[in-house]
């Protein structure tokens, strides 16, 4: 008796151990990467709001010894964040929602109609998505610049109103998966209550699919937001959030401050550090954005593995 | 039998009508993904150069192009074999990472929802901004803005080191030790941005496989390393090919990727080559869609699908 109650101490003090030493390993190993994910983002955070002195002081590491919000103010002024924003966001939004309507037509048609060419279609889809944009730049750029339209926000807008957007291919695969999931039976339903195929679509197949359209929705606008080549592309003077980055001069905005009396406008460290701070400015919104509706990004991409 | 085929007779009509649906998607596929393609391949057979009175002169070159590109270009070739040397090794490195996460990730812990969303992260900041230089590239006359752009993201990724170099140092480390150390440590930053959306992808796919299986394999009296290789490997190897594939793309697309950097800079720099950057980047692209055919070739006879 004695024997077999010392044998399942040993046993379970055994497991235990075990356990413990694995949770340290683990807590070990996502402490250290999470540290080396937010490590650049937290140094950047901090070198915002240090006084160009304190940049070039190797003393201050991460708390600012004359703390300024002046180079928020320059690098707002430098990108002229208001209207930057503005462009943005509009474009962003509109964007988006173009997109949700040409994928969720074009998916739900994939998904529900068998039409002759469905298969075929469909590997034209997935072409669109695995060919890299960039091997047809050239040609879709004197393709827009012969209808006179590179300089504006048309080919943007027009590509994703037709499917051919920002990772369109992806955003048509993931509600092709999804509608093909949903039973059939809803749809019949309709049918047979004398809905048309276009109110089947509208009133019965789009609210079961609330989950799949936050999802998408939710890249499709990060993905718009943070592009810089289709706007390099089409209209590099567009001013927009992730246009500025590059292409704002911040040097006579800090040359006029006190602050940077006696620093270069070359200057590496300062240039750099107000490259990084509009960096900063322009995904702030994203990580706001983030920040509220995590659960959302994070579950939806586990549960469908999406993104692929 | 009658009833039958008038039934499929309207199902088919009722076929029909996806194409209404698909208006929109097919005529974008036509205006501007199928022509643009075809013109890229009629263009890196020709010389193109702008026209001062407006459009674009263009004289036929048969390989001329391709040629060029291979054995006059001084840069292309060397840049194309370094872009695939790195794939080599970061793709393996990529898959490695980001399964070994998405395990520690799946397990139950205190803060998980808080780990889930840090490693999340790159997936939102990743994909943009942060990595890319090309909005200062693409404007080629601020040349002041470009060198502060990369100087920044040298900033960005040089500081992960910087102090651990100095401690090192301090404590009279030689510096080849040090340099040896801090290289992973740099690397470790590319390695997590890279695999932002991999991680996801495997925890997609760990999430999927049925408990039940670990279950049975326990009751059998199999080790957790036995039931990891046994059934936890096979059963994500659908994801291996997925990521596999997405993270190829992602190397050769990436906007910080000197390869396409150089055949945009052929392109949009001083000369206006647009026939040879086509040709450049229709070689770039070829050797891209061997590379996966080839791993998906290799991948997918290993593949375990779940019935």
């Amino acid at each position: 008796m004695t024997d077999i109650k010392r044998r399942r101490l040993l046993y379970t003090a055994q497991r235990k151990t075990k356990q413990w030493g694995w949770s340290i390993i683990r807590t070990i190993f996502i402490l250290g990467f999470s540290f080396v994910i937010l490590y650049p983002l937290l140094t950047m955070i901090a070198r915002t709001f240090m006084d160009p002195k304190d940049l070039y002081d190797s003393s201050v590491l991460w708390i600012p010894k004359n703390f300024t919000l002046i180079n928020i103010e320059i690098a707002a002024k430098g990108m002229s964040y208001g209207s930057a924003f503005l462009n943005s966001l509009w474009t962003s939004v509109l964007a988006t929602l173009l997109q949700l309507f040409s994928c969720l037509t074009a998916g739900y048609a994939f998904a529900r109609y068998n039409f002759p060419g469905r298969n075929i279609l469909f590997v034209f889809v997935l072409a669109t998505l695995i060919i890299p944009p960039q091997l047809t730049m050239l040609s879709s750029y004197m393709y827009w610049s012969n209808l006179g339209l590179v300089g504006s926000q048309w080919p943007m807008m027009l590509m994703s109103a037709t499917g051919m957007g920002i990772r369109a291919g992806l955003f048509i695969y993931l509600f092709r998966q999804y509608f093909k999931g949903m039973p059939k039976e809803t749809e019949e339903a309709a049918m047979v209550d004398g809905a048309g195929h276009i109110r089947t679509f509208l009133s019965v197949m789009l609210p079961g699919a609330v989950t799949i359209i936050v999802t998408v929705t939710l890249f499709s606008f990060v993905w718009q937001w943070n592009d810089v080549f289709y706007v390099a592309l089409y209209d590099n003077k567009f001013m927009n959030l992730s246009n500025g980055i590059g292409s704002a001069s911040f040097a006579q905005y800090f040359m006029q401050y006190p602050e940077y009396a006696g620093f270069s406008q070359y200057d590496p460290i300062i240039t750099s550090n107000f490259t990084s701070i509009a960096a900063l400015l322009c995904v702030a919104p994203l990580v706001l954005l983030f920040v509220v509706l995590q659960r959302y990004f994070v579950e939806s991409v586990e549960r469908s593995g999406v993104v692929g | 039998m009658a009833m039958f085929k008038k039934k499929s007779a309207l199902t088919r009509r009722r076929d029909y009508f996806g194409f209404v649906f698909l208006i929109p998607w097919i005529v974008g596929f036509l205006l501007f993904f199928a022509y643009p393609f075809a013109h890229s391949v009629w263009m890196s057979f020709h010389n193109i150069q702008p026209n001062p009175a407006g459009g674009y002169i263009s004289d036929p070159v048969g390989f001329g192009n391709y040629v060029e590109a291979i054995r006059r270009d001084e840069e292309f070739l060397p840049l194309v074999t370094q872009s695939l040397l790195d794939l080599l090794i970061n793709v393996p490195v990529c898959m490695v990472f980001s399964f070994f996460v998405a395990v520690l990730l799946r397990q139950k812990f205190h803060g998980n929802a808080v780990a889930k969303a840090i490693f999340f992260l790159p997936v939102i900041l990743g994909t943009g901004v942060f990595l890319s230089t090309q909005a200062a590239t693409a404007d080629t006359s601020n040349v002041a803005v470009e060198g502060a752009m990369q100087e920044g993201i040298g900033a960005m990724q040089g500081l992960q080191s910087m102090n651990l170099v100095k401690i090192l140092q301090d404590i009279g480390i030689p510096e080849t030790v040090t340099s040896y150390i801090t290289g992973p440590v740099d690397q470790i930053y590319n390695v997590i941005s890279l695999s932002g959306v991999q991680i996801f992808i495997f925890l997609a796919g760990l999430n999927s496989i049925s408990p039940s299986l670990y279950e049975a394999a326990y009751i059998e009296g199999a080790s957790g390393w036995v039931a990891f290789w046994k059934i936890t490997f096979p059963m994500v190897s659908p994801s291996i090919i997925v990521n596999v594939v997405y993270t190829l793309i992602d190397n050769f697309t990436m906007s910080t990727n000197e390869t396409m950097d150089y055949i945009y800079d052929t392109a949009f720099g001083m000369n206006f080559q647009f026939g040879l950057s086509s040709a450049m980047a229709w070689i770039y692209c070829v050797l891209l869609a061997v590379l996966v055919g080839l791993s998906m070739w290799l991948i997918s006879k290993r593949v375990v699908y779940q019935a």
